[in-house]
This record gives C-alpha cells, structure tokens and sequence, in this order.
C-alpha cells in the first residue's frame, strides 16, 4: 500500500536556522498517527508543511490527498461570521451551494452538540464551543487526511475528554488518516494507533505497538522508560 | 431619582452620552448667540437670524436647485473617490509591490493643498460639475486608499492562513477575511471623508461653478446677505449629519454587529 503522506530527508529552515532537517517518515491510509515531542521540535512545521501552508526548504514531499483539514491550536474562526458560517464557508470554497453547505454545517455543529449555538458569533462562545466549531469545520470538507495541532491544549480535562470522544466517534463513520501533535502522552494513546516521538529536528522514533498496549491498559513504565531512552538518545 | 435619571424615563433615547452631546450642542448655540450680540450684524448673524434666513429659503427653487447638486456632487465624489480608493488600498494591502508603485502617487495626493487641485480641475474641465466631483474624487480617494492599505496589513494573519488552507477564491477572501475586518478602519475613513468632501465639494463651487450651496454662499457674500450665509452653513452641516449619522454609522454598526 502506497503511503498518503510521505516525506524524504525534509529540511526546512527559518533564516538560515534549520528546524527540520534531513527528515524521513511515512503515513498510510486511515491511519491515526500521534506526535510527540517538546515545543520547538518543529512539529507544528511537519503539520504547515502537509497543508501546503508552508514549502520545504528541500527534500520530497508527498501528500495524496484532495482535501486536508486542519485544527489549529486556537480555533481560527472568523470574528464576523457566525458558527454556522463559518463551518459553511470551506464547503461553499470547494464549490458546494449554499443549501447543502448549510445542512451538512448543521449536521456537523450537531454532532459536535451545538445545535442550539450555531448563530452564534465566536465572541459568544465558550473556548471549547469555539473549538469544536473549528473540529466541526475540518470535518464537514470531508477531508482525506485531518491534521490536529495541539487543538485541545487550552481546554480542561473534561472539555478534553469530551471532544476526544467526539473525534473518535467521528473516525469511525468516517476513516480518515490523522496526524495528531499533542504534548500530552494520555490523548495521543488514547485515539492513535501509531506513534512517532520527534527528539531532534532530523528523527522520529516510533514507538513499539507492545508498548502502545501496554499504555493503554495502564501499564505506563514501559512508555516512560522507552521515552527517557529516546531522551538520552 | 436624579434628574438624568428622570429624563431618561420621559425620553426614552436619552443615554448618558446623548445628554452630553446635547449639552455641547446647547453650549454651541449658546456661545454663538452670545457671540452674536457683541458682533455687529454684518460680521456675524445670530441663531435666531440665521434660522429665520434658512426658514426664508427652504422649498424655494432657488434653493431646492442647489441644494440637490451639491447632494449629488457629494455624493458621487464620496462614492468614486471612496471606490477607488477601496480597489487601490485592497491592490497594495495585498501586494507590497503594487504598494510600492503607488506610494509616489499616495504621497503627492495627500500633501497636494486642495486649492492646488481645484486650480488645475478647474483649467482641466472648466466650471461645473465634472470639476466638482473630480476634485473631491481626487482629494477623497488617498484617505480611503491608506486606512484600506493599514486595514488590510492588520488582518490577522492566522485567519489568512485558514483562507489558505480551505483553499477560499480570491472574492471570497476579499469579501469573507478583509473586507469585515477592516470596515472599522474604513468606517472611520468614510466619515471623515464625508467631513472633508462637503468641505472640499463647496470650496470648489464657490470658486469654479454656476450652481450649488458653494456658488449660493458666493452669492450671499457679494450681496452682504450674511444670515443667508449662515443659513447655507446650516444646510451644509445638515447634509453632513445625514450622511454620517443616517447612512454610514448605521451601515457600519450592522457590519461590526459581532462585536457588540
């Protein structure tokens, strides 16, 4: 099976400062892919750069993909459109009309549970509310890879496990391949189902899918220690 | 109850701040007839006179005629001017060279003296209302062309980059991300060129046309006639609050709604 997103020694740089440099990694269909790793790695890079967001400094990219949605870690919404609004405006972009980007918009807003908000200006919502507006938005373009960038970081616990739900109800209507950067070890495992742990700029490790279980089913020593190694690596 | 308080329940359009516009517009009136009473009449008329002057003319053919192309000559400057000035500041907004070009030209237009402009209007197309409306067009435009150039450089560039992303057509960038986002900047421009336009549009009357409130003060002026000229004044400030406070604060309140 070909990969969906595949990079080849990626170098990207910022005025002579390489961020990434000489990175390899590949990406398959449907698959649920968790990013790890500390602030300043690049990781949000990798993301621009599947987007079409930014361009590599050098190396070969390749996405197969028609549509990519992606969740900035602040919602983006435009100020002076309402919710509705503004998950329809990407729908009317790809050519939609107005009527069916309105209902699939209200479907959407709908299974993210905010059916009674979607005339809403984003000043009227709360953080997560705003979130879950921009979730709905990746989502009703029906994209073939969703790229999640440290979306949930300034939610609560609750708020959190709420819209992770939501997203992995989503996953399994609609199989998609997903990138998920996150700081936090608990989201990441809970809804990929490959994990890479960027340690420099020019390395991803992945991490053994025993370990991934074993995480999963509470036991996190196994994952602590194959972090410390990576670490001291 | 205080009194403010008990106004505000006999009127009820009177917030704190209404009160205290109405307060300087009293204060305003009451400066001028004071003023008045220690002015010979022939230098300045009072209130009184210059209401009972605006009264005299009001309805008349005289001064439906140049009431109504002023209006028109107003009108059609703050619109061309205004538009030229959007699709200019949107063009340099969105390209630093095309900025660069202009620059020049935005420079020379905003330091130029407008009586430089109404000289060389009126030796270009000669006494009228081409003149008219070409000198406010021209001195109108650079003032919505830089707050459009500034609107446009403070977009947020995070909601550029989803444009980007969701991959929205050029209209729908200009119409969806910039255009909202700087109808404050422009707002702000739009009344001040409504200020500046009538200015602008009366001052070339007066000295290069056959009609209009500018050619009607012409007229006063040479006859002494000086409470008709206050009269005229009053027309003139009427005309701008229609404007400002009937057309564009309105229009601007609906477009930043999201805000409030």
């Amino acid at each position: 099976m070909s990969p969906v997103i595949s990079f080849e020694n990626v170098v990207k740089e910022y005025g002579g400062r390489k961020v990434i440099s000489g990175l390899s990694f590949q990406i398959h269909s449907r698959e649920v892919v968790g990013l790890l790793g500390q602030s300043g790695m690049g990781k949000t890079t990798i993301l621009k750069i599947i987007a079409g967001l930014e361009m590599p400094s050098d190396g070969d990219i390749k996405v197969i993909a028609e549509r990519v949605g992606y969740v900035f870690q602040e919602p983006r919404l435009l100020p002076w459109r309402t919710a509705l609004e503004n998950v329809m405006l990407p729908m009317i972009a790809l050519g939609m009309n107005k009527k069916q980007a309105g209902e699939k918009a209200n479907h959407f807003l709908g299974e993210m549970e905010l059916s009674e908000f979607t005339h809403y200006y984003p000043s009227q919502l709360s953080g997560g509310m705003m979130q879950r507006v921009s979730l709905a938005r990746a989502f009703a373009t029906e994209p073939e890879v969703l790229l999640l960038d440290e979306p949930f970081s300034a939610l609560d616990l609750q708020m959190k496990d709420a819209i992770l739900s939501m997203i992995e109800e989503r996953l399994l209507v609609q199989p998609m391949t997903v990138l998920y950067v996150s700081h936090s070890q608990e989201e990441v495992m809970r809804i990929s189902n490959r994990i890479f742990m960027m340690s420099s700029g020019s390395k991803l490790d992945e991490l053994p899918i025993q370990h991934c279980r074993a995480f999963r089913a509470g036991c996190k020593k196994a994952f602590l220690k194959w972090t410390k190694q990576i670490g001291s690596n | 109850m205080s009194l403010f308080h008990w106004l505000r329940k006999k009127l009820l359009f009177l917030t704190r701040a209404n009160l205290f516009i109405a307060i300087g517009f009293m204060l305003l009136l009451a400066g001028w007839q004071v003023l008045s009473f220690y002015t010979h009449e022939i230098l300045l008329a009072s209130p009184a006179q210059a209401a009972c002057a605006l009264w005299g003319i009001i309805g008349t053919s005289y001064f439906n005629e140049n009431f109504l192309i002023t209006l028109w000559r107003l009108f059609f400057g703050i619109v061309s001017g205004g538009l030229i000035g959007f699709v200019l500041g949107t063009a340099a907004g969105l390209n630093e060279d095309i900025k660069n070009i202009l620059e020049p030209f935005r420079w020379i237009m905003l330091s130029i003296p407008p009586v430089v402009v109404v000289v060389l209007a009126m030796l270009w197309f000669g006494m009228g209302s081409k003149m008219v409306a070409f000198i406010t067009s021209v001195l109108v435009a650079p003032i919505v062309y830089v707050n459009t150039v500034k609107g446009i450089e403070m977009v947020d560039e995070k909601l550029v980059e989803m444009a980007r992303l969701y991959k929205f057509g050029f209209v729908m960038r200009i119409k969806d991300v910039y255009t909202p986002a700087i109808i404050g900047p422009l707002g702000a421009a739009m009344v001040l060129i409504t200020c500046m336009g009538a200015r602008v549009v009366i001052l070339a009357e007066l000295m290069g046309a056959n009609d209009g409130i500018g050619y009607a003060l012409g007229v006063t002026r040479s006859n002494l006639d000086v409470p008709q000229l206050f009269a005229w004044v009053l027309v003139t400030l009427g005309i701008v609050s229609v404007f400002e406070f009937i057309l564009l604060r309105p229009v601007e309140k609906h477009f930043i709604r999201w805000k409030l």
